[in-house]
């Protein structure tokens, strides 16, 4: 019999005393983990201090302020995916990859995508492109007082980043590193099944809902993992209740993984046909404003990090980057990591973010004080 | 030797049934996760969802085309109304943006070109000035040469004004004479002499 799950005590009644006490530490757990779940507030997120550098219809471009010394002259700018809150690169205090870059000594700015609304709907990938991410790496330029960036995209942000480089050449982009980026869209798993099937057909989804709701957008991710994502959610809780261990992070966890945006309608058409059901990127196809977007023109030192438990972008999707970008330097790395483990988590902050910031502190200019 | 049996007794052991239901339950939650995931990742699945999903969207879209007719006559606005408004204050203001990235760029022209002037002015400025030097040395030689001689010119006429009046002097000095030589006369002149009243 596995001996974790037997009890041994010198006599029979220091058994039953054993056995009455977990029974009182189980209600405890059960009762605390149902006020949890129904009455604790959800922790404050995304707390690094930052000043507004400019905003477009609802998005903001964030420049964080720094306690250290900055030691490098080449800004970084922070891309996420339209699905996601900006909290997700900045989630709380210790877990956080803002923080970290700041802390390194680096000049950090956050394209805050904002919610999008009914209003929004008809935005497409051309406009992101062209009238969001181009003004704010311009700004970003201009605001760090350099003549190059560098680019984190995360998830779908590293998919835009992509594109605004391959359409851009200044502000010169100098380093762009993937977190979990998908490129090539072949074999895409659980999605490659789901997109591809002959019945479902994006035109008559963005017809309809014209903006696709969050509600949507979280069905199709947490559908991926249904048992993890739904039952698994609460069950973990309950056992780190239950190991008295702390619920702060799970709490932070459960609100970002809760916490999704309204998709535009157009993009979401966008998304599905050109990228997942086409694979256009790769084949050099996606055309924005008529202008084409040929991979093989970036030129910018790449950093392809990936999560080998990643079932969202799977690794060889970022991977692609390397055979398909135009540049010298180029690095991967695998993580034992989930799609979220890349920048949540303790392998993240122990793990990824100093990877990260030693490879863009290699490949950026010093910060030499103007007299 | 009964207490030293007691203590030799073997250990008192049972099942515990929470930690056995911890482990059951997470090891099956694992399983069937992984059973689950397997049964997503399927096409049936996929083609069962469409179809819920196809017939949710035929109704959608029945339901949004019935609301926009009716709301075309209604007093209210719609979403649609409300959203033309946002549409037109968010295009409104990537005119205002607009203007002022255009703005921020022509002031950083401007001062890009006023730096570039600046630094080919100080640049063309010192073969200017050396080439000027070269150019006017011998000039300024020359009217150095001339302010010299003009001072050596002031200096004869200076001396020749003063010889001059020392000439112009020469002529009082002989009146000067002839007056010191007939003292006597003049004494000796007669002065007239009132007549006395008579």
């Amino acid at each position: 019999m596995d001996d974790d799950i037997m009890l041994h005590k010198d006599s029979a009644f220091q058994l039953g005393e054993s056995l009455a006490k977990t029974s009182e530490h189980w209600m405890h757990t059960t009762a605390r983990w149902m006020e949890v779940l129904a009455y604790d507030h959800k922790p404050p997120t995304g707390l690094s201090p930052k000043e507004l550098l400019w905003r477009k219809n609802k998005s903001k471009l964030y420049h964080y302020h720094a306690n250290t010394e900055r030691k490098y002259r080449t800004p970084v700018l922070l891309i996420y995916a339209l699905i996601n809150k900006a909290y997700v690169l900045d989630l709380t205090p210790g877990f956080s990859l803002v923080e970290h870059l700041v802390n390194e000594g680096f000049d950090v700015y956050m394209l805050d995508w904002g919610e999008f609304e009914w209003e929004d709907r008809e935005l497409t990938y051309a406009d992101f492109v062209y009238d969001y991410i181009a003004p704010s790496v311009k700004r970003v330029a201009r605001s760090a007082q350099s003549p190059d960036v560098s680019i984190i995209g995360y998830c779908m942000g590293g998919t835009m980043s992509t594109m605004y480089a391959a359409l851009f050449d200044k502000p010169i982009l100098k380093n762009l590193v993937y977190l979990a980026a998908p490129i090539d869209f072949t074999n895409a798993g659980t999605y490659d099944v789901w997109l591809k099937a002959q019945g479902y057909d994006p035109d008559r989804i963005a017809d309809a809902m014209e903006l696709i709701p969050k509600s949507f957008v979280d069905w199709g991710n947490q559908m991926l993992n249904p048992m993890a994502n739904y039952l698994g959610t609460y069950t973990r809780l309950w056992k780190t209740i239950e190991e008295d261990k702390s619920v702060h992070f799970w709490k932070v966890l459960n609100k970002w993984a809760k916490d999704n945006v309204n998709f535009p309608g157009a993009a979401y058409r966008d998304w599905i046909r050109d990228f997942y059901q086409g694979n256009k990127l790769v084949k050099n196809q996606v055309i924005l404003r008529g202008k084409r977007v040929q991979l093989q023109r970036i030129k910018a030192n790449l950093l392809a990090l990936v999560g080998l438990r990643d079932h969202i972008a799977l690794p060889h999707q970022t991977a692609a980057a390397l055979t398909y970008l135009g540049g010298n330097d180029k690095t991967y790395l695998e993580f034992p990591v989930g799609h979220g483990g890349l920048v949540l988590g303790e392998t993240a902050r122990d793990k990824v973010f100093p990877v990260l910031s030693s490879w863009l502190a290699e490949r950026s200019d010093p910060w030499i004080e103007e007299e | 030797m009964e207490e030293e049996l007691e203590n030799k007794q073997p250990q008192k052991s049972m099942l515990d049934p929470y930690k056995m239901w911890k482990k059951l339950y997470f090891s099956a939650e694992e399983t069937l996760s992984s059973a689950v995931r397997k049964s997503v990742n399927t096409g049936e699945f996929a083609n069962g969802i469409d179809f819920i999903l196809n017939s949710y969207l035929q109704y959608l879209k029945m339901q949004n085309d019935y609301l926009s007719s009716y709301m075309k006559d209604s007093p209210f606005a719609s979403k649609h109304d409300v959203a033309r408004v946002a549409e037109l204050v968010v295009s409104l203001e990537n005119k205002l943006d607009s203007l002022e990235g255009d703005f921020g760029e022509k002031l950083t022209d401007v001062d890009n070109n006023t730096n570039l002037i600046a630094e080919q002015l100080a640049k063309q400025q010192e073969p200017t000035a050396k080439a000027l030097s070269t150019a006017l040395s011998p000039t300024m030689t020359a009217l150095k040469d001339i302010s010299h001689r003009v001072s050596d010119l002031e200096i004869l006429i200076n001396k020749l004004d003063a010889k001059l009046t020392d000439v112009n002097q020469l002529p009082n000095l002989d009146a000067k004479k002839k007056k010191t030589a007939s003292p006597v006369s003049k004494v000796q002149k007669p002065t007239p002499k009132t007549k006395p009243t008579e």
